[in-house]
């Protein structure tokens, strides 16, 4: 089920709803029926792949908090990784690698038979191993105990609002959560409909309406120059940021309804001034993730300088993976990790600026320049595309390409209500709080307001998310 | 307490049903005012048309009949309500909200392989959502959107839905735009074009034929031949040769045998093909390509129809 299908919009009430009517004791059945409700609207087999990742994981957790023989826990942690890994690998990598190996052969005029593997890439995979595999390192570390109940640990791999795009939750926070009893209040509500409402408005009034854009350029490169081509990849910037955040605002509304707390996943990334910034404000969730159980494990920063920067991009190389199994995003990582080495090196990682100044806006135009260009490879259908996407833009300038009117005015409209949040919340905290305004009045009016300009210039057939490939 | 606990929910649902009231009677107002109504084709295709001649089909058929030219040589009120991107479930439901009002007495319908062909969703009957805003006046149209949509009945509770995206067009329509059609045929100028001819051949290849498409086609020339309406299938030329023994030339055989109507074909028609000087792109005429071919579906008309031949 979509986050922006009306068939969301129809199951979401009617759960909370029954959600607090319910006694306390069945919640958690209630709320792991749902999930497994929500996520077999898509393809129902595949939830097997989740409670199969449940069982394994939840096993595991146990086995190793019982264990006192380290060797045996070891083993029992390895096990575990390994068939969860397998499976990610199997539904997401498999294809890439066999179709990668058939042009090898194909290079070397070799003749070998190598079958073909064309899976569907079950939703959300990415997301919820990720989530099952930090729960059974952090218990192998002891930093967590394991949960007895099978069925709250498999709510905390299902939960619905998280469980197809993240945030990835960690253990520690949002499994005792599901052992609360969770009462109805007003500001949960309040601040949940907030994050809904802003959520829908970032996916369907900009994300999709400048996605067309960008798909109509990114799709026809021999049509379009490189001026244009610049103003797509910049659009592509802003379509990506508001598809992921406009998904995770949901999510982490959603739970807020009904009372449990999930962590913030972005922080108006594109206000960093270099990359270490920026990914401490994109994909929070996810870069945590990295560095706690990837990162530092590889040793961090506590190493040489050579082997630190090398960790770096090592992370990063796997991080771009991790987003796709395509040469594209590997390259994407590749750069980030480049980017952040080179950054550390000369230690722009380490300036400090006064909240608004010329050297700020000067680090920070650097860094998105930074930012954009990664994302050509990112969003290029191809390695061969995003070249001529570079070689264009910094060759064929011309007249930029218009395409339909209305698409760019709504899209653009769209664009300055976010710009204008975005640099109120940076700059001016505590100015003109009209969404979260403490007083009733001014919010719900607000918040009607936006409700009314989705229903007016929102794209409702625009699809999926795009962090659901992932 | 409790009046503050439901201060702010209250407060949401009134202010959101008072402002989706307001805009979508705005909307309204802005999308069926008098110049709209004048400028925008759609609507009158809709809701007043009452013409001798009616031209139904997409983008080929919009760009390529010249229905003034048509009327002022017969001497019949004729129009034009080809539409872009639009297949046989659009001709098929202005066909029966025409008939509604009036009866025409020739219909000519534009078809093309995607008429015919299996094509993504959004191409089949989820194009008639441009119909959306005449949904709030024309029952016939709400019926249809309901079949397409089980949700299109809650939807609609909304007064700003149908008019979704169609804010920046209503105003354009209202204050900028002046009347760039002749009834209902709008000619496009040029004969460049910058893309991959190739393509254009491939897309008769390996054609999956959509049976719920030619049920459609087959619908709508039994309610023309019920209302005794003289019916012609024209296939109006195209830049690039296509392949003749494509599957799509048996239907349309089948079809002239089946109900006895005329079709007539001038897809590689030897004063069109590949004479770019008539062709704005490999699929459309411009004006000069629309013109030489609105005379020879007006000879064809002549030679044809013997109601043109009682009244001449």
């Amino acid at each position: 089920m979509l986050f922006n299908s009306f068939e969301f919009l129809l199951f979401f009430p009617t759960v909370v709803l029954l959600y607090y009517f319910i006694p306390v004791k069945f919640r958690w059945l209630f709320l792991l029926i749902s999930s497994y409700y929500f996520y077999m609207n898509w393809k129902p087999v595949y939830a097997f792949l989740i409670f199969f990742s449940t069982i394994i994981t939840w096993t595991a957790g146990i086995l190793i908090s019982q264990n006192k023989n380290k060797r045996l826990k070891k083993t029992v942690l390895v096990g575990s990784l390994v068939i969860n890994l397998s499976i990610l690998f199997t539904y997401k990598y498999l294809g890439f690698i066999n179709d990668n190996l058939n042009e090898l052969i194909n290079f070397f005029n070799l003749r070998m038979e190598i079958p073909d593997f064309d899976i569907l890439l079950p939703v959300g995979i990415s997301f919820y191993t990720f989530q099952s595999v930090g729960y059974t390192l952090d218990i192998y570390r002891g930093d967590l105990k394991p949960e007895k109940h099978l069925g709250v640990y498999a709510l905390f791999v299902s939960f619905f609002p998280q469980l197809v795009a993240g945030p990835i939750e960690r253990a520690k926070n949002l499994l005792p959560q599901f052992h609360e009893t969770k009462k109805f209040k007003i500001e949960n509500f309040k601040t949940g409909m907030y994050l809904i409402i802003w959520g829908y408005f970032m996916k369907v009034v900009i994300s999709d309406r400048i996605g067309m854009y960008v798909d109509a350029t990114y799709n026809n490169l021999d049509l379009h120059n490189g001026t244009t081509l610049l103003i797509s990849t910049i659009f592509f910037s802003f379509q990506i940021y508001c598809d992921f955040a406009g998904y995770s605002s949901i999510a982490i509304g959603a739970a807020k309804i009904m009372g449990f707390n999930l962590m913030t996943n972005f922080r108006r990334p594109y206000f960093s001034v270099n990359i270490s910034e920026f990914w401490s404000r994109w994909h929070i969730s996810l870069s945590t993730w990295f560095r706690d159980y990837l990162y530092i494990p590889l040793g961090g920063n506590r190493v040489s300088k050579p082997r630190e920067y090398f960790n770096l991009f090592l992370t990063f190389l796997i991080s771009g993976l991790w987003h796709g199994a395509n040469w594209t995003f590997i390259i994407w990582g590749g750069l980030h990790g480049l980017f952040n080495s080179l950054q550390k090196f000369f230690k722009i990682d380490k300036l400090s600026f006064r909240k608004i100044s010329y050297q700020k806006f000067l680090f920070f135009a650097l860094n998105f320049t930074l930012v954009i260009f990664a994302w050509i490879f990112f969003r290029a259908n191809s390695v061969a595309d995003a070249f001529t996407i570079i070689t264009k833009i910094f060759s064929q300038p011309g007249d930029i390409y218009i395409g339909s009117i209305s698409t760019l005015m709504y899209g653009v409209f769209g664009l300055s209500i976010l710009l204008f949040k975005e640099i109120r919340e940076e700059f001016f905290p505590n100015r003109m709080k009209l969404l979260q305004s403490k007083n009733d009045v001014i919010s719900s009016f607000s918040l009607s307001v936006l409700v009314v300009i989705i229903l007016s210039i929102g794209v409702f057939n625009g699809g999926q998310f795009i962090y659901f490939q992932f | 307490m409790k009046l503050k606990s439901i201060k702010f929910p209250l407060l949401l649902i009134i202010f959101t049903i008072s402002l989706d009231f307001l805009i979508g009677l705005f909307a309204h107002e802005l999308y069926f005012s008098k110049s709209s109504k004048k400028t925008n084709p759609l609507i009158y295709s809709f809701t007043s048309s009452n013409d001798d001649i009616v031209i139904f089909g997409s983008s080929r058929a919009k760009h390529h009949y010249n229905a003034k030219l048509m009327q002022d040589t017969i001497g019949l009120d004729t129009y034009n309500f080809g539409s872009g991107g639009q297949n046989i479930y659009f001709h098929n439901l202005l066909l029966k909200s025409i008939l509604q009002r009036s009866t025409p007495k020739i219909a000519i319908l534009e078809l093309m392989s995607i008429d015919f062909e299996v094509t993504p969703s959004e191409w089949n009957k989820e194009k008639l959502d441009i119909l959306l805003p005449l949904s709030t006046q024309n029952k016939l149209i709400d019926e249809e959107l309901s079949k397409i949509d089980d949700f299109h009945d809650l939807k609609t509770k909304s007064k700003i839905y149908p008019f979704n995206s169609k804010f920046y067009s209503s105003i354009q329509n209202n204050y900028f735009t002046s009347i760039d059609h002749f009834n209902g045929f709008v000619p496009i100028n040029g004969n460049s074009w910058r893309g991959d001819l190739n393509r254009i051949d491939s897309t008769f290849e390996n054609i999956k034929f959509d049976e719920k498409k030619i049920e459609e086609i087959y619908d709508f020339l039994e309610l023309c031949i019920k209302n005794n309406i003289d019916t012609y299938i024209f296939i109006s030329p195209t830049y690039k040769k296509y392949l003749n023994k494509s599957e799509y030339h048996k239907i349309l055989r089948k079809i002239q045998k089946k109900y006895k109507i005329k079709v007539v074909n001038f897809l590689n028609h030897p004063e069109f093909i590949e004479d770019s000087k008539y062709f704005k792109d490999p699929l459309h005429l411009n004006e000069q390509g629309a013109n030489i071919f609105t005379e020879m579906v007006i000879d064809t008309l002549n030679k044809e129809s013997e109601l043109l031949k009682r009244i001449n």
